[in-house]
């Protein structure tokens, strides 16, 4: 794992080649030996967080104690900057395989995308390949890679702070995944406006589990709101697609005057918008808005210019030749927010507050998201009720591994270059 | 995307122009002998970056929003990004030796915004509207536009080896040699990758509950972040600094545009929540 400051480079004392070929092999035989651990342990072992928190553990745990114990053999090796790339490098090889495989289907799935392949992918676990106990080789590889590399740069000074700050902090965050992999639960509530839960369904890996987990508390949905966007109309051109269909290409807001530039030299201005072409004298709803809207505009090709009402109920289309359409659309009004006005209780204690996204309560050592709504059913409301006490060691690890890494590649080096001017 | 529809926006055509003035002339500003050149260079790519700003901002005011949500959007942010960033570079290191391939990325990402123009303003969904959305974005931004300048460096340092900076770094007075500009360049760069990925992971926690899903996108930065993590600590391997480490460099700006703009290739990418939707 690297030091901040620009030590000088590994090996640079032993003759090259023979030093680097001999090191490079040991680290392959030790990442060698730790994913095919992990593959012929996930054989045997029963799948699940524990089983991939208790393999990775151990396999750490031994690398550390046989770098300990071999400080100058295999801890330094460990704790190297060869093992460190090695280590980081395969990590990210296995991280993006999970993202071209598709992860966590039924096994039979597999088969029928894959074909034979698809069983191989199985047997290796590449279904769920986090959860895999060959990842959690690498992993432990990390974990050992972190610690010795801290234990052989021992003791710590102002000027490997950032080093160790970082290197702590991502011990720190796997030390808070793994609490969270064993012990965060995560569940859903569904609610009704006026109705209340003092249970919800647990989750796992995005699933229902069929298995009810108590809050300990009530929770009540006293009022569900959506917002909406504004509606509001366009012009839209369209163009016809390879698909024998049209595509959208292009749309413009109903500024009156503007003149927009169209393909093949054409042009279109609106001259007129009017809110309610229904009523007679084109006369705007006295309630403002609009009922019936349309808009008079002037299109403006090969020096030829014809005025045309576009009426959006109508559904107006001016073909502009070489199968361009312009026509007058109205656009949905999307959701804005969604939002949960909630009261949780239990003895002696409540609590009233409106949950949106990316607005949490927290109530009872529980986090209640609000995460669902239903367009058909305006009274719903989903929420997630989260548990998890790994949060806190990650956002810290979060913390010194940022402030760390910062101090390492923004900070000390200055201050290196200060001393180097001073000396 | 017909190029008549992007002239109802002369600033983007006018921007688009500057940068490519900009190119052109840091281009001449190798040949030439006549330091004016470099400087008018600059000052096109100073107007340009301008230029950037302002289609920044109008667009902000008309979609009343963060302009960060489309594709489209973040290309014209990330245009912008790596003409700062490598102004930045040319001001503390006092030359414009890289600045004809730095330029091309600002360029590159106008036009290939203009491949990619959006048939209207999307709305921005209730799980951007958050107060991490800008800070995320414009971290993460800076630190590719960061990574980009030291992929420019590596590629010069790899087309002209015999190139050697003048004496003028206002870090310590020193000369540079490329590689340690393109080593610089990373380091600060995987700094903002690393702020970027904890607040992306945080914003996760405070909208879904989440801090960690395994989503495509979350991998990739994760990939990104581990290649780059592992390239600071290859340098300080015997014999992974100069051309080897440039390649590395390169190579590593790759994994980031793939992670950018690779997603929708992923077979897991159906049910990401950061594939870049067509419009």
């Amino acid at each position: 794992m690297s030091e901040a400051t620009s030590a000088p480079v590994e090996s640079a004392a032993i003759p090259a080649t023979r030093a680097t070929l001999s090191e490079a092999k040991r680290v392959g035989l030790i990442l060698g030996i730790a994913l095919s651990g992990g593959a012929m342990a996930q054989a045997l072992l029963p799948e699940g967080n524990g089983a991939f928190a208790a393999t990775t553990g151990v396999a750490a745990a031994s690398l550390v104690a046989a770098g300990l114990a071999l400080r100058r053999r295999l801890g330094n090796l460990l704790g190297g900057f060869r093992f460190a790339t090695t280590v980081l490098f395969t990590l990210a090889g296995a991280s993006a395989l999970g993202t071209f495989v598709l992860q966590g289907r039924d096994a039979a799935d597999y088969v029928a995308k894959y074909g034979e392949l698809g069983r191989i992918l199985v047997a290796l676990r590449f279904d769920d390949l986090f959860h895999s106990l060959w990842f959690g080789g690498l992993v432990a590889c990390l974990i050992a890679g972190l610690t010795l590399s801290m234990v052989t740069r021992w003791p710590l000074t102002s000027r490997n702070a950032g080093f160790f700050s970082c290197h702590l902090g991502l011990l720190l965050v796997l030390v808070g995944a793994t609490f969270s992999a064993l012990f965060a639960v995560k569940a859903r509530v569904d609610l009704h406006a006026g109705t209340a839960a003092t249970q919800a369904m647990v989750e796992k890996r995005g699933m229902l589990t069929g298995r009810a987990v108590p809050l300990g508390f009530t929770l009540k949905l006293d009022r569900f709101d959506v917002e909406r966007y504004g509606t509001e109309h366009r012009l839209a051109l369209y163009r016809p697609n390879s698909r024998g269909g049209y595509e959208l290409e292009a749309t413009f807001d109903s500024e009156v005057g503007v003149r927009r530039r169209l393909p093949h030299g054409a042009a279109v201005t609106i001259d007129k918008y009017y809110a309610d072409v229904g009523a007679p004298g084109f006369a705007a709803p006295a309630k403002g808005g609009f009922d019936d809207p349309a808009v008079v505009a002037t299109i403006e090709r090969d020096g030829v210019k014809r005025q045309t009402m576009f009426v959006e109920r109508q559904r107006t289309a001016v073909d502009l030749g070489d199968g361009d359409v312009l026509t007058f659309e109205r656009r949905d009004d999307d959701v804005k927010a969604y939002r949960s006005a909630v009261t949780v209780q239990r003895p002696g204690e409540e609590k009233t507050q409106v949950v949106a996204v990316n607005d949490p309560l927290r109530f009872a050592g529980w986090s209640i998201y609000q995460v669902n709504y239903d367009p058909k059913d305006p009274t719903y409301s989903g929420f997630e009720v989260v548990k998890d006490p790994g949060v806190p060691w990650v956002f810290l690890g979060f913390a010194f591994t940022a402030l760390g890494v910062a101090y390492a590649f923004t900070i000390e080096p200055r201050r290196k270059k200060s001393r180097a001017r001073a000396a | 995307m017909d190029m008549t529809l992007i002239l109802n926006n002369p600033l983007f055509a006018l921007t688009t122009a500057l940068y490519a003035g900009a190119t052109a002339l840091y281009v001449a500003a190798w040949r030439s002998t006549k330091e004016l050149v470099g400087k008018l260079g600059t000052a096109l790519l100073v107007a340009g970056l301008s230029g950037n700003a302002l289609l920044i901002v109008s667009r902000w005011v008309v979609a009343g929003r963060p302009p960060f949500k489309s594709l489209m959007e973040s290309l014209i942010f990330l245009a912008f990004c790596m003409a700062a960033v490598y102004l930045a570079l040319e001001k503390l290191y006092a030359t414009r030796a890289f600045g004809a391939v730095a330029t091309l990325g600002s360029l590159g990402a106008l036009l290939f915004a203009a491949l990619k123009w959006d048939a209207e303003i999307v709305k921005l969904p209730p799980a951007l509207q958050s107060g991490w959305f800008i800070p995320h974005v414009v971290v993460y931004f800076v630190g590719y536009a960061s990574l980009f300048v030291a992929t420019a460096v590596a590629v010069v340092q790899l087309v002209r080896p015999e190139l050697k900076i003048r004496v003028g770094s206002i870090f310590d007075g020193r000369a540079l040699t490329l590689d340690g500009v393109v080593y610089d360049a990373i380091r600060f760069g995987f700094t903002l990758l690393t702020v970027g990925l904890f607040i992306g992971s945080i914003w996760a926690k405070s909208a879904w509950g989440d801090y960690w899903v395994w989503d495509p996108k979350e991998n990739w930065s994760l990939v990104t972040w581990l290649v780059y993590g592992g390239y600071l600590h290859l340098r300080r391997v015997n014999g992974w600094q100069g051309r080897r480490a440039a390649w590395l460099a390169i190579a590593g700006f790759g994994i980031v545009m793939f992670t950018y703009l690779g997603m929708e290739m992923l077979p897991t990418a159906q049910d990401s929540a950061h594939v870049y939707q067509a419009q």
